[in-house]
């Protein structure tokens, strides 16, 4: 990321250098805000999840959905922590059911535990995963056609629903291949 | 869809309430968590979106989708959507407005506003997802699976293409 980072905001200011330099203080502050507004909705959004997944968890209910799907877990994660077990069922639980809200925060908290262990392989399936989008109903592409009047604005569906698939049975495979256990 | 989450709410209730759990508590609790994984992940998602905006207003990324044109058309993707394709793993918005863009310009029901929806649909924000996921990991190692994810991504693209000439 260091490289990535370096590479892009360096090429980029040298650019702007010879073409716009009064632009590059507006754009890098224009990406500050658009970040500084994601956090706020971020906070929003994690506030209430985390609180009806806390009531989840309290209840006993989060193990439970570990149990029931832990043997496709440890198909495409390996073996993993308990703890670890536990975010990550949640996770892809959330993904699977296009709740990317919920999704993010138990990523984030698998991620975490995977990467004190130093679970690399792991670490690396949970990325493509939700980096590849399991989305199954593209609401806002959806709304976006019917509000530019198309005829038939839910025929994009099942393309989607398709192309998620290859994407992320692609993704799947390409992390088995290359990342090593 | 749009039961799902209320469905979600009231089995929650109903169950802490089977297993008698103290709702509010349980509940201020989870909340207690939100605003310190929020500050921790803040420093990474802003270095991440000032990197993309920076990208975007140099003008840098237009050049590089004009080298990609053709490498982009022996795979059968339409010129038009190389701006799309390009975006859409930097900026969740920034590819929403140019999705708007194409279906504006060649009409929603056009071949190449039904392949901008689907490719927008089917993916991810992937630079986006890295930062929010990685930010909180002491290993930042993520560039092997950054590109696994794009790779897997082109291939569904070339797919969402194809799948829509038929479909």
């Amino acid at each position: 990321m260091n490289l990535i980072f370096g590479i892009i905001l360096g090429v980029s200011a040298v650019v702007m250098t010879f073409t716009s330099p009064e632009t590059l203080l507006p754009a890098m502050t224009g990406g500050a805000e658009k970040a500084v507004k994601l956090s706020f909705t971020l906070i929003v959004i994690y506030s209430v999840w985390l609180g009806i997944f806390n009531l989840l968890e309290r209840s006993g209910v989060t193990e439970k959905i570990s149990k029931l799907i832990s043997p496709i877990v440890r198909l495409l994660f390996g073996s993993v922590s308990e703890k670890a077990e536990k975010y990550l069922t949640l996770n892809v639980t959330a993904n699977v059911l296009g709740l990317g809200s919920v999704a993010t925060p138990m990523g984030i908290k698998a991620a975490e535990t995977l990467d004190e262990e130093g679970n690399e392989y792991a670490k690396a399936m949970l990325f493509t995963i939700a980096a590849t989008s399991l989305q199954i109903m593209p609401t806002t592409v959806i709304s976006l056609r019917a509000a530019l009047s198309s005829a038939a604005p839910y025929d994009i569906v099942a393309p989607t629903i398709l192309s998620t698939l290859v994407s992320t049975v692609s993704g799947i495979l390409l992390t088995k291949i290359f990342v090593k256990k | 869809m749009k039961y799902v989450i209320p469905v979600i709410v009231v089995a929650v209730i109903v169950v802490a309430a089977i297993k008698k759990v103290k709702p509010y508590d349980a509940f201020c609790d989870g909340v207690k968590k939100a605003f310190p994984l929020v500050i921790k992940i803040f420093p990474y998602i802003l270095t991440v979106l000032v990197m993309c905006e920076v990208f975007e207003k140099s003008g840098l990324s237009k050049l590089v989708i004009g080298w990609l044109s053709p490498v982009f058309g022996a795979f059968g993707i339409p010129e038009e959507m190389i701006g799309l394709v390009l975006v859409k793993p930097f900026s969740g918005s920034g590819s929403l407005a140019v999705l708007n863009d194409l279906l504006v310009k060649h009409g929603a029901d056009s071949y190449v506003g039904r392949c901008a929806a689907v490719v927008y649909g089917s993916s991810e924000t992937v630079f986006y997802v890295g930062a929010v996921y990685f930010s909180t990991c002491k290993k930042r190692s993520f560039a092997l699976p950054v590109i696994i994810s794009l790779a897997a991504t082109f291939i569904s693209t070339v797919f969402a293409v194809f799948i829509c000439r038929i479909i």
